[in-house]
């Protein structure tokens, strides 16, 4: 009785394992929502970073707080989900010079619901990157860590 | 194989036995259609850790469209293979015509038993019906183009009918009339017959 109970117990889960496989793969097709992705772009006393959907190729601008040679622009390069559950986003943004040096760095951020810019003064630092988290379509709140400095730039 | 099994496992291992090929086939045909999409359409993705993700909505909700299509294409095909054996090549109720034509073309492998026809039916229906609710709950929740669905929705219903049809030529009237069927005479012409004795 046990033994029938357990074979029938099996192949059923081994029937349900077939019937379930071909839907498998749509379970795991993902997208993250447009407003979290985020990109930036530099003006010409200001940088700005704003929600934008991922992929958009930004604007080159000269920023004049840097010496002229310095005009960059930037991508985002990847947005990616690296906890499921607290919808932790990181995209890397690749910053191009005029002078043909280029760097590729990362910007955290978590961001606002009330607020989908900042601005950023680029005087003295710039960003390189960012990070988002948040959770579903809901960020809280926005944090930018510059970490390169005009300085670091004209390396 | 199935010897020491009991009857109710016996079943089951010959469904499983009949799922093994449509759910590798239909899972083929949704990566193979994934990528075709994907390159098609030029979509913004990439594969993480916890699957394919696409970074816009549209773009995912365009392949999850076209792919669902792709397989659902796919049970469509099998479903139409299915429905002409029960229709055309049923052991039962074959037209003797066609049995014999068969059989001079050394076709004989095309007419089907009822159980094989019946286990395949539930494997391939089960895929239909599973497929189309996905979609409709998918659509309902704007994870996939709508039509799709009703699409799904359409082809399910209509293959379900024909099966149900087929089921009626087969279990359905008396023996009476089945005699009367595969010797195509009518009830009149049979009165006639029993009365000259």
């Amino acid at each position: 009785m046990i033994k029938r109970l357990i074979i029938n117990t099996f192949l059923f889960a081994v029937f349900g394992i077939l019937l379930a496989l071909p839907f498998l793969p749509s379970k795991l097709l993902k997208y993250y929502p447009q407003k979290n992705v985020l990109s930036a772009v530099a003006r010409n006393d200001q940088t700005l970073i704003k929600i934008l959907p991922a992929g958009d190729m930004l604007q080159m601008v000269a920023v004049t707080a840097f010496p002229q040679q310095f005009a960059y622009y930037e991508r985002i390069l990847e947005v990616r989900n690296f906890s499921g559950r607290d919808m932790l986003y990181k995209a890397a943004v690749f910053v191009n010079f005029v002078n043909g040096k280029n760097a590729q760095a990362e910007v955290e951020a978590v961001f606002n619901n009330n607020s989908d810019e900042i601005v950023l003064h680029p005087g003295e630092k710039a960003y390189t990157g960012l990070k988002v988290l948040g959770r579903g379509d809901k960020v809280e709140k926005v944090e930018v860590f510059l970490n390169i400095s005009a300085k670091d730039v004209q390396k | 194989m199935y010897k020491n099994l009991p009857s109710k496992s016996k079943t089951l291992t010959k469904l499983i036995d009949k799922a093994i090929l449509p759910a590798i086939v239909l899972t083929f045909s949704k990566i193979i259609s994934l990528i075709i999409v994907n390159q098609k359409f030029r979509l913004n993705w990439q594969v993480g850790t916890s699957g394919i993700i696409y970074t816009s909505k549209s773009d995912f909700v365009l392949a999850n469209t076209y792919s669902s299509l792709f397989m659902y294409f796919s049970i469509m095909a099998g479903l139409l293979l299915l429905l002409i054996k029960a229709v055309r090549w049923h052991s039962t109720h074959i037209d003797p015509k066609v049995s014999a034509r068969l059989h001079f073309r050394k076709l004989d492998f095309l007419v089907t038993e009822s159980l094989d026809l019946y286990l395949n039916t539930v494997i391939w229906l089960g895929y239909s019906w599973l497929a189309t609710a996905l979609m409709l709950i998918q659509s309902y929740y704007n994870l996939i183009l709508p039509w799709v669905s009703y699409i799904a929705l359409f082809v399910s219903i209509t293959a379900t009918i024909f099966v149900l049809l087929d089921i009626e030529r087969e279990f359905g009237g008396n023996a009476f009339d089945k005699v009367c069927k595969r010797e195509s005479i009518s009830f009149l012409d049979l009165g006639r017959i029993l009365k000259s004795g």
